[in-house]
């Protein structure tokens, strides 16, 4: 029956062709509007092909937002000194006295700063065992630190092995929590993707980035010890330890790593630790008998100065300085002949 | 075109009778005060989501305290999964430890951590590579408490004794170290060769009681863990002259610069005096060369009398040298500071060859 009805639909259309009258044409401007209508309507298709086109699926995935660390070095005070080193026993007292040769306390912490300390607490071992910052050289320094005005004092590091226990076993814990600091311990959402311009191993890598969140001031502090792969671990090694994912691959380019390290992170000043020195069997060490009273606590605003320091007076080490300090001078970041740089020695207590 | 009648809606197409074509007063105000809330919930929400709160993704530092990795939070199930209603339940594992380990006070804080080639890093980030340098296959780690007293116990399987003793000797490099067979204890610490195993104690102090427990679980290792036969040369030298394995050398070629010294164990024993040995493979070849090492110690003095040793004053450092042979090897002494001293070490040599086993082939085992 339908078929019908059209059959007879056709026939009528052939024998009445429709009249095309040209009152029924389109005016110029329907025309007009009718083919920018259509121009628009392909344009815009277009352009939704080429924004929506992801052949390979990555642009579908979300952005993660890069971050830069910002540059918390300070001008030097007048007349400050590069290198601060005090010997002794009294960890408070020899602070005072190498921060003070380097321009004070009072010059790098303002009223309402908020200070981060970075110490090295990469292993569960007893502090007496050297492998990490001295706790009792921290909670002297979280002191000076608060006592100079500073609003909070975060101490924070990413130990690869289980944080809590190293954190624990270390002593750091305890001796940041009593000195009054607040402890950032890494979790998966702590990281943010860091881009360091002119690195050449991290230009663009997982950082620990949280406890950097609304910080003034950065100072590290690390031990003196041994390093199986790069000779000598200090304050530029220092910074190893904020950075994520596997970077231990890094170990197989160590001293362009660490020199990226100076490079990443250009901090308010750094403490070397020497109270103890791990002499061998570095970085983990093990035996006390490896570990030697250095007595020497060293602040700096070089740090690669610091560690060329470090590394012979401290390690007794003689000969070639680790390659990395010499990339780090190659590369602008610090000056490792630490004798050329101005410094101030004394025997504090 | 007739308007709509002023009291129906533009969208009131049913045309349904309004009861109420205004609003109160009141009912407007309620309503701006409804979208001001409105409006300030989403505000918040969007500015709590770029400004989150650090506490809410760090770790917890309450659970930092002495105990913390005895806190519930971070502990990781002990025993083994068995199915309800299936076979009995398995037995908390310690690896290769043995269960006395945990003992007089002393208690695991932990499961016993496991690494292999591929994630040694996560335990000893930067020092893996020397471990990986000497045959590494697994770590086993076992954290014991006491008190305030910890004792951190890592079981390197090297894969051989040779290499067990080749990390041991790289770790422990103290020429003043006096080792027990292959056991060295410091102040806090004892390092263990037990067949291809490795094990480091590291302690947390200088203190007797830790101290006794290192020696316990050496006691305990020693008596758990499979043997292997030692390497001849550091079963005679380190095993019997109780010399460290540290200071024994091996020399393959052109030993103490003479070209026919081949396959050459040494180790110094007392200030300069160095004891040698070497194995042949007969009595007569063991013969000539003993013969020939007379012969270069005869080049540097005069022949001295000794029974079954030939000894010869060095005249130009004022020391004596001897060699003799015992079987197929060849046992000698140089930089002895007198005759007497030549032949006791050389005595000594043979009275420890007496008692050893030693096993046949690979002269060199580390």
């Amino acid at each position: 029956m339908a078929d019908d009805l059209k059959a007879q639909a056709r026939r009528h259309n052939a024998q009445t062709p429709r009249e095309r009258r040209p009152e029924d044409w389109p005016t110029r401007r329907d025309f007009l509007i009718r083919l920018g209508t259509t121009a628009a309507l392909a344009a815009g298709a277009g352009f939704l092909w080429r924004a929506l086109h992801d052949p390979t699926g990555e642009r579908g995935k979300p952005k993660v937002p890069t971050l830069r660390l910002k540059n918390y070095s300070l001008t030097p005070a007048p007349g400050a000194k590069t290198l601060g080193i005090a010997h002794g026993e009294n960890h408070d007292a020899m602070l005072r006295m190498a921060i003070g040769a380097i321009g004070g306390i009072e010059h790098f912490i303002q009223k309402g700063d908020v200070v981060l300390i970075k110490p090295n607490v990469a292993f569960d071992r007893s502090p007496k065992l050297g492998a990490t910052t001295n706790p009792e050289v921290l909670a002297a320094l979280i002191r000076l630190v608060r006592a100079a005005g500073a609003a909070e004092v975060r101490v924070a590091d990413n130990p690869i092995e289980s944080p809590e226990s190293c954190f624990a076993k270390t002593g750091i814990a305890d001796a940041a929590r009593s000195a009054g600091a607040k402890l950032y311990l890494p979790a998966p959402s702590s990281f943010e993707m860091l881009e360091v311009p002119g690195a050449k191993l991290i230009a663009r890598w997982p950082f620990f980035y949280a406890p950097f969140r609304g910080v003034d001031k950065v100072i590290g502090i690390a031990p003196v010890k041994d390093h199986n792969l790069c000779h000598a671990s200090m304050t530029t090694k220092n910074w190893y330890g904020l950075l994520g994912g596997r970077r231990n691959q890094f170990h197989q380019d160590i001293h362009n790593i660490v020199a990226d390290l100076a490079l990443m992170m250009k901090p308010t000043f750094v403490i070397l630790d020497g109270s103890r020195v791990l002499m061998k069997s570095g970085p983990t060490g093990g035996d006390l008998s490896d570990v030697a009273p250095g007595r020497t606590l060293v602040a700096a605003t070089d740090q690669i100065a610091a560690d060329a320091f470090g590394f012979s007076q401290l390690l007794g080490r003689s000969g070639d300085l680790p390659q990395y300090l010499i990339n780090a001078r190659d590369r602008g970041l610090g000056n490792p002949d630490w004798r050329s740089v101005a410094w101030q020695e004394e025997q504090v207590g | 075109m007739t308007q709509p009648p002023r009291d129906e809606p533009v969208f009131n197409t049913f045309r349904r009778k309004i009861y109420r074509p205004f609003y109160k007063l009141r009912e407007f105000q309620i309503s701006l005060v409804c979208l001001a809330i409105l409006g300030g919930v989403l505000a918040w929400v969007v500015w709590r989501g770029r400004h989150p709160d650090p506490t809410l993704f760090a770790a917890d530092e309450r659970l930092l305290t002495r105990a913390g990795t005895n806190s519930p939070v971070y502990k990781r199930p002990v025993e083994l999964w068995s199915e309800p209603g299936g076979a009995t339940k398995l037995a908390p594992t310690l690896g290769p430890f043995p269960a006395e380990i945990i003992s007089e006070g002393w208690t695991a804080t932990a499961p016993v951590g496991e690494f292999d080639e591929s994630n040694l890093y996560v335990k000893i980030d930067g020092r893996e590579t020397f471990y990986k340098s000497f045959g590494f296959k697994r770590l086993y780690c076992l954290a014991l408490t006491a008190g305030n007293l910890s004792l951190d116990i890592e079981l390197f399987d090297l894969g051989t004794i040779g290499n067990a003793l080749g990390a041991l000797a790289a770790e422990v490099t103290k020429p003043d170290a006096e080792f027990d067979g292959f056991f060295y204890a410091s102040a806090n610490a004892g390092f263990l060769v037990q067949g291809r195993y490795y094990a480091r104690m590291i302690g947390s102090d200088d203190n007797e009681a830790i101290r006794k427990k290192i020696v316990a679980v050496k006691n305990l290792l020693v008596a758990k863990l499979p043997a292997e036969p030692v390497p001849w040369a550091y079963a005679l030298l380190a095993g019997g002259l109780k010399i460290s394995p540290v200071k024994v050398q091996y020399t393959p070629h052109d030993a103490f610069a003479f070209d026919f010294a081949t396959d050459v164990y040494s180790a110094k024993v007392n200030g300069d005096t160095e004891v040698f040995v070497s194995r042949r493979a007969s009595a007569a070849e063991a013969a000539t060369i003993a013969g020939k090492f007379a012969e270069a110690f005869g080049g540097f003095g005069k022949a001295l009398p000794a029974p079954g040793v030939k000894l010869f004053s060095n005249e130009y450092v004022n020391t004596v040298d001897g060699v003799t042979t015992q079987g197929e090897y060849v046992l000698g002494v140089r930089f002895a500071t007198n005759a007497g001293e030549a032949l006791r070490w050389v005595n000594q040599l043979r009275e420890v060859l007496k008692t050893i086993t030693v096993p046949a082939g690979n002269d060199h085992g580390g």
